[in-house]
């Protein structure tokens, strides 16, 4: 199964169940430079439509090398740090790091230096589609880490306290 | 439990816990539904909560924001801090809502003059005795009392008492986790932590009043696997990291959120780095794996990857290694595997704990190509091919899956002490043996594990009586007779053990008597606790060797992040090639030394004990001329003339689609089917048929918890806690306070 | 046995004049008062006055045998199994009949406390049921608990099995504070002898019924009053007390029902169980019926711990029983009503008052534990309210954010303004800061603090705007948190906040 496909089928089932949602790879759509993808097996249902989807790069003039880039798309987790659920609600587009040497240590201030022009660039979407979306008009390959499912138990003070039949097992909580 | 409903596109923050119906529907279902949910009004946004709901919650998932200082998602409610005050129709006074019950049709008021003149009151007591160091502060930057009291507090002091402020004496709580007790606003988190989850009964709360303080009540160190998350859940910096102490501030580090290797649970990280430095590792929240919490080894010893780095690919000449470029060292494993004269199963590769699974593949895949089979693991008795098979995989995973540890009523623990080999899960079983009546029975060698366990004996002939029922009766026997989701941990140690055939006939025996409630098609409780990262994955892969494969002698080695092999294994004529980020033992032993990159530095694919395969990601990159580990073989692959057929990650993983779906469907476990479990149990059975059992006691496989890879090894902070916690010697930071000068300090 | 208006009405009369043999403001006041024309008015019930035979605990003062004899010989035990054997329902009507309230300090009506234990289908539940007697007296100026222990403490045992049969509780802990030595030997020996004669234990008085009771003695700490840091404290834990919900009566010690009462409600249960509901509701007024045991300290010629009728002049009870106000009446400063969490009453209202929880209510004060503090005009009131929240720091917790830190803060600022280092506007400061604690706290412990204060500053502020303006005459200004004007080096960037610039305003106004 190709991967163009996997990401296609994936983020269909994505809109078609939120909860069963996977974690997707996709290639940018750009087909000019990268190789096509492999005949999918025959098993998988009817192709969906390939959506039309403008590369942006070719009038952006963004350096073609960013095709091969990959991004990730996610939405951040709650700093654990504190209570606060800021920007977690926000899905964050952003590249992997250059491996090999793009960072180094400034020798005069030990200022981190860098060569990778992309790597404080974050993007922010309302939407993993939007990212997804704007990640395909670029060209970019792309992950998509689906959202982590929350399950927090109802919580009730009186737990503390309530009468427990079995063996008494002590939680202090002072 | 709750699953929280994420659609799609989310477009504000009302889908937290419960449906927020903003029409003024207000059905009559409502109250017939067996009373699973309630619907109350907040800020008059009607939202539905299920029944038992924290008040808080519900105004959670209306989306009205309440601050909080002690409530927290995971712990007991305490309702000390008074900062989630809010507005209840007809009730005279504010109520708490993180301990008030949400009532059917109540309507409360989040952002009403009196709930604001509430917040900023308590705001006001709780900086009447903060002190106003924020400057030299590391929690400076995210404090959540900074940040609520810049929102919600008032904008200047009244406290200007010529008596000052209360200060309080700093607690040794040892080398992880730094106190400055005056900042503390008592919320008890800490000690609801370390009661609740960490099972550190001797954090608690001393003197009463303004006099009262958190500490042990003795002076002793915090002894746990996971005391670094108090560090965490102190919303103000009255416990900070002291490793972490004044070496960056939050807004500084850029962080990545990746996965940590260095336990089989696969606990989701959040790697914060500056520069090309890791500054710190914090959990990152994941409900299906670590929940919030992560152990200290996992938060702690990122400074090993600081130490002991490879960054240079290296080649043995005489007794010495010298430095060598790529090229140079490449084309010396290729002709020193052409002089050893290797050929086919003489060709070994060894898989370490640290090896990520793509290099895992793409090491086996080259070996395949040079026609060995001789794959084997970095443990002992790895060279044999393993005792439960790699056939089917439920026969070596964590079946149950981590979360529903909670739901098993009966657990027996075979030869693992989850305690260190998987410290997060092992909080799982204590939060469900404190709330449940679950009963757990024990098998191994003795542990302290934080919850309470019935001693059955400590081999492998304790094993077979307990399967044969012929034991005394006792609390546990009765609860496992009648257990609904009885659950076995068969501890990773086991198959190294010299009784491994027994040990797996008598439990295939066991899942075989137990079918109808061990392994059913809701229900798989025959789990095995891996406690290496790499181990999973290589099973998953394949990566044993066959039967032929493990009597040949090699003459070529290829370690893989592979540290713990015993040298007296390794014969002295072979060509060895050691891959891997750390100069610990596999270097050592090598001809030709390789650096690749450690788990910070590559985005890579991890499967826990699970089976659930993760993707973590590269944080920095790599220290000198290390480089990713896959590419390193892909290159070496070219080198030894059997090149591998992918040349990007990409295509990597479309070639482990092809061996395995399950290593690409990221973040999910997939059940193995009930009939298969069984079928592979049987197969255990069959071939384990007539297996002796020598009677050796299990061991413990991980003595010093701190201590237990590379990476661990080379970090100062995991040999201070070595020194603190397993050898319990002064670990040279308390050292001060026995002199006379720290009266005066 | 309702007495006839006019008898008590005499009675008054009789008392009154008996006690204005001894003090002669009063009479004068008395005479201008009863003018002839008074008597063509409807006659007015006049309370006080208990008579010997309607007085409960007939052994408070402990001057006879505290042991079961003597406390049979006072009637205790008589026909307890009859009570138990009406059932709980008629016990609680009894105790709702005879309008009992809470005499441990909130006044909580107790029959209807007591019915919140059999809830429809309490049978089913098959957790264990409790109560709890709360004889941790620890509010300064009660001592009435203390009494009953030392000298009736039979009433109490009785008081708990019937109480105890009221809400079908399976066993009862008496908490008695560690202080109490001796009480706490009574109680035992009272337990100890009532187990040996049958009446507690299996089948308790032959009733059919089982019932325990326990002595659990406490460390001495006030908050293990409060009744649910009094059940934490029970369970072993520290003595810390819990939010409501969930009430003791759903989930209390050991996560089980469970009613905490005082030790004064429980053991006048019998006696209302023997002499009829409307026997005690014929004493005092509608909504506060009942004999109280009135505990009167300070400045009195003869402080004493009395069994009175509820509802009798505040004045009336101070004169009649206590000998009067140390220097007569007109020396009077200030009463405390009801223990030190009430706020205190200048003279003016002291003479209007009747001792009953509506009257001190509407005086803005309250009937408390009854605990009667007289101050005369030797008293530094400012002084003696410092002392209060010097004792409500000590003893707050310390879980909850605004006890913790506003007891605290409060006690430093009280302990300023004994001296009069302050700022004016420091008065109303420090009543911001008693809104601030009062009704934030988990437990009532908060608004204890903040009460005695606003009373303070209700009745006593010029008291205390003097001592302010006379500290600064002696010493120049004053900024905020006390600090002198005169110690601020002026060279300095000193924060605006501080006062140090604020004009004071008016005093008085």
């Amino acid at each position: 199964m190709s991967l163009l496909r996997a990401c296609v089928q994936a983020t269909a089932a994505c809109k078609r169940a939120p909860l069963q949602c996977v974690s997707t790879f996709g290639r940018g759509m750009a087909n000019d430079s990268i190789p096509a993808p492999k005949k999918e097996s025959s098993e998988i249902v009817a192709p969906e439509p390939v959506r039309e989807v403008l590369v942006a790069d070719a009038i952006s003039g963004a350096p073609s090398q960013l095709r091969h880039r990959p991004v990730r798309i996610y939405q951040p987790t709650r700093n654990t740090m504190q209570s606060g659920p800021g920007k977690s609600e926000r899905w964050r587009l952003d590249f992997d790091i250059l491996p090999g040497g793009s960072r180094w240590e400034n020798p005069l201030m030990g200022y981190a230096s860098s060569a990778d022009y992309m790597q404080g660039t974050r993007l922010s979407f309302r939407s993993k589609e939007d990212a997804i979306h704007f990640a395909e008009k670029q060209g970019w390959d792309y992950f998509v880490q689906p959202e982590a499912t929350k399950r927090i138990p109802p919580k009730n003070y009186s737990e503390n306290f309530v009468y427990k039949p079995h063996k008494l097992r002590i939680m202090r909580t002072k | 439990m709750l699953r929280i409903v994420s659609s799609v596109s989310r477009p504000s923050s009302t889908g937290i816990l419960g449906k927020v119906a903003n029409t003024g529907r207000r059905s009559l279902a409502s109250s017939s539904a067996r009373n699973a949910d309630i619907t109350l009004t907040v800020d008059g946004k009607e939202v539905t909560v299920p029944q038992g709901s924290a008040l808080i919650q519900a105004c959670e998932a209306a989306g009205a924001t309440i601050p909080r200082f002690c409530y927290h998602d995971r712990l007991a409610i305490a309702g000390n801090c008074r900062m989630c005050l809010v507005e209840v129709e007809r009730s005279p006074k504010p109520v708490a809502s993180c301990a008030m019950p949400a009532m059917p049709g109540a309507k409360v008021f989040t952002n009403s003059p009196l709930v604001h003149e509430a917040r900023e009151g308590v705001m006001e007591f709780l900086l009447a005795n903060h002190p106003l160091d924020c400057p030299i502060c590391d929690q400076g930057g995210e404090c959540d009392l900074q940040d609520q009291s810049m929102r919600y507090g008032s904008d200047r002091s009244r406290f200007h008492e010529i008596t000052g402020k209360r200060a309080v004496e700093n607690k040794d709580l040892g080398p992880l986790v730094k106190t400055s007790m005056t900042r503390c606003i008592q919320c008890t988190r800490c000690v609801r932590f370390a009661n609740e989850v960490a099972g550190v009964e001797e954090l608690g709360t001393t003197g009463r009043g303004n006099d009262m303080q958190i500490g042990t009540y003795v002076e002793k160190t915090m002894d746990s696997e996971l005391s670094g998350n108090i560090v965490d859940l102190c919303p103000v910096g009255a416990l900070t990291s002291k490793p972490y102490a004044y070496n960056a501030r939050p807004w500084e580090l850029k962080s990545t959120e990746s996965v940590d290797p260095l336990d089989a649970v696969g606990s989701n990280i959040r790697i914060d780095s500056r520069g090309v430095q890791v500054m710190r590792i914090q959990p990152k929240t994941n409900d299906d794996v670590n929940e919030e919490w992560i152990s200290d080894k996992t938060r702690y010893a990122y400074d090993g990857l600081k130490f002991q780095r490879l960054t240079t690919p290296l080649v043995k000449q005489g007794d010495r290694f010298v430095a060598a470029t790529w090229e140079d060292a490449l084309t010396a494993i290729a002709d020193g595997l052409a002089a050893s004269g290797a050929s086919s199963n003489e060709i070994q590769a060894i898989a370490g704990h640290l090896a990520d699974t793509e290099s895992l593949v793409a090491l086996k895949d080259l070996a395949n190509r040079l026609n060995s089979d001789n794959l084997i693991l970095d443990q002992t008795n790895g060279h044999l091919p393993p005792v439960h098979g790699v056939d089917v995989r439920s026969n070596y995973l964590f079946n149950a899956t981590i979360p529903s540890v909670e739901e098993a009523d009966a657990i027996l623990l075979v030869g693992t002490n989850p305690r260190h080999e998987a410290a997060v899960l092992n909080s799982r079983i204590r939060k469900s043996w404190l709330h449940t009546p679950l009963e757990i029975g024990f098998i191994g060698e003795r542990a302290d594990t934080t919850y309470g366990y019935e001693f059955l004996g400590a081999d492998a002939n304790a094993l077979e009586t307990f399967v044969s029922g012929k034991v005394a009766d006792s609390a546990f026997l009765r609860k496992w007779k009648a257990a609904k989701k009885p659950l076995v941990i068969v501890g990773s140690a086991i198959s190294e053990h010299p009784d491994a055939a027994g040990v797996y006939n008598a439990l295939s025996k066991l899942v075989e008597q137990e079918k109808s409630r061990l392994v059913t098609p809701e229900w798989n409780g025959f789990s095995v606790l891996q406690r290496v990262a790499s181990r999973a994955a290589a099973y998953d892969i394949g990566f044993t060797p066959s039967r032929a494969a493990s009597q040949t002698k090699p003459k070529f080695i290829y370690l893989l992040n592979a540290d713990e092999v015993d040298p007296k294994s390794i014969p002295s004529d072979a060509f060895v090639v050691y891959q891997g980020h750390h100069g610990d033992l596999g270097a050592q032993l090598a001809d030709v030394c390789l650096p690749g990159s450690a788990y910070t530095e590559k985005g890579t694919t991890w499967v826990n004990t699970e089976g659930r395969a993760q993707l973590g990601r590269a944080a920095v990159s790599p220290p000198g001329a290390s480089r990713e580990d896959w590419k390193i073989i892909r290159a070496l692959s070219e080198v030894v003339g059997a090149p591998l057929p992918y040349s990007d990650a990409l295509e990597l993983r479309d070639r482990m689609w092809e061996i395995s779906p399950s290593l690409v469907r990221y973040d999910v476990t997939e059940k193995t089917s009930s009939g298969i479990a069984l079928a592979g149990i049987n197969a255990i059975r069959e071939r384990t048929a007539g297996a002796k059992i020598g009677g050796a006691a299990f061991k413990k496989p991980i003595t010093n918890f701190y201590q237990t890879d590379p990476i661990s090894r080379a970090s100062v902070t995991m040999a201070q806690c070595t020194r603190a916690f397993t050898k319990g010697e002064n670990y040279g930071f308390s050292e001060s306070s026995q002199t006379e000068q720290a009266a005066f300090a | 046995m309702f007495r006839s208006s006019s008898a008590t009405t005499q009675v008054v009369l009789k008392a009154s004049t008996s006690a204005s043999r001894v003090v002669r403001p009063f009479r004068v006041k008395l005479r201008s008062q009863r003018s002839f024309a008074t008597v063509t008015d409807t006659p007015v019930r006049r309370y006080g006055g208990l008579k010997d035979q309607d007085r409960i605990f007939t052994n408070a003062y402990c001057r006879h045998d505290h042991g079961i004899k003597g406390a049979m010989l006072r009637g205790d035990w008589h026909r307890t199994k009859d009570i138990l054997l009406k059932g709980d329902s008629w016990i609680i009507q009894s105790i709702k009949d005879s309008g009992l309230r809470g005499r441990g300090g909130a006044g909580f009506p107790s029959g209807l406390k007591w019915s919140f234990m059999n809830k429809p289908g309490w049978e089913k539940d098959p957790r264990p049921r409790y109560l709890v007697i709360n004889a941790d007296e620890g509010e300064p100026g009660t001592c009435k608990d203390r009494e009953i222990l030392r000298g009736d403490p039979h009433k109490l045992i009785e008081g708990c099995l019937v109480a105890g049969r009221g809400m079908n509780a399976s066993a009862a802990y008496i908490y008695i504070r560690g202080e109490f030595y001796q009480e706490a030997s009574h109680v035992q020996q009272a337990i100890n002898e009532a187990y040996a004669a049958g009446f507690l234990g299996k089948n308790a008085c032959g009733s059919g019924y089982n019932f325990d009771v326990y002595v659990h003695r406490g460390a001495g700490a006030y908050i293990c009053g409060e009744e649910t840091a009094l059940i934490e404290s029970i369970e072993g834990k520290q003595g810390k007390p819990r939010l409501k919900p969930p009430f003791p009566a759903d989930v209390g010690l050991f996560g089980c029902p469970t009613t905490v009462a005082n030790v004064e409600t429980v053991a006048v249960a019998p006696t209302i169980c023997r002499r009829g509901g409307s026997w005690f509701a014929s004493f005092g007024r509608e909504r506060n019926q009942g004999t109280k045991l009135f505990c009167i300290s300070g400045h009195v010629n003869n402080p004493c711990v009395i069994e009175e009728e509820m509802s009798i002049p505040l004045k009336e009870l101070i004169e009649k029983h206590c000998g009067g106000v140390v220097g007569g009446w007109d020396n009077l400063l200030g009463i405390v009503p009801g223990g030190s969490s009430v706020p205190v009453l200048p003279i003016n209202l002291c003479s209007e008052v009747l001792m009953d929880y509506d009257s001190l209510k509407d005086a803005q004060s309250g009937l408390g534990t009854g605990a009667v503090i007289v101050m005369n005009k030797s008293t530094d009131i400012v002084s003696a309210i410092a002392r209060f929240s010097q004792f409500y720091k000590h003893e707050s917790c310390g879980q909850c954010t605004p006890c913790r830190e506003g007891t605290t803060w409060m006690a430093k600022m009280m302990d300023r303004l004994v001296e009069g280092r302050g700022h004016q506007r420091e008065i109303d400061m420090l009543l911001e800061l008693t809104k601030q604690v009062e009704g934030r706290t988990i437990c009532a412990l908060g608004d204890a603090a903040a009460w005695p204060i606003q009373g303070l500053m209700r009745h006593f502020r010029p008291e205390v705007e003097r001592r302010i303006a006379a500290f600064q005459a002696a010493n120049g200004h004053v900024g905020f948190g006390g600090h002198l004007a005169s110690a601020v080096d002026p060279s300095l960037a000193v924060p605006d906040n501080l006062g140090l610039r604020a004009p004071e305003p008016q005093a008085g106004a």
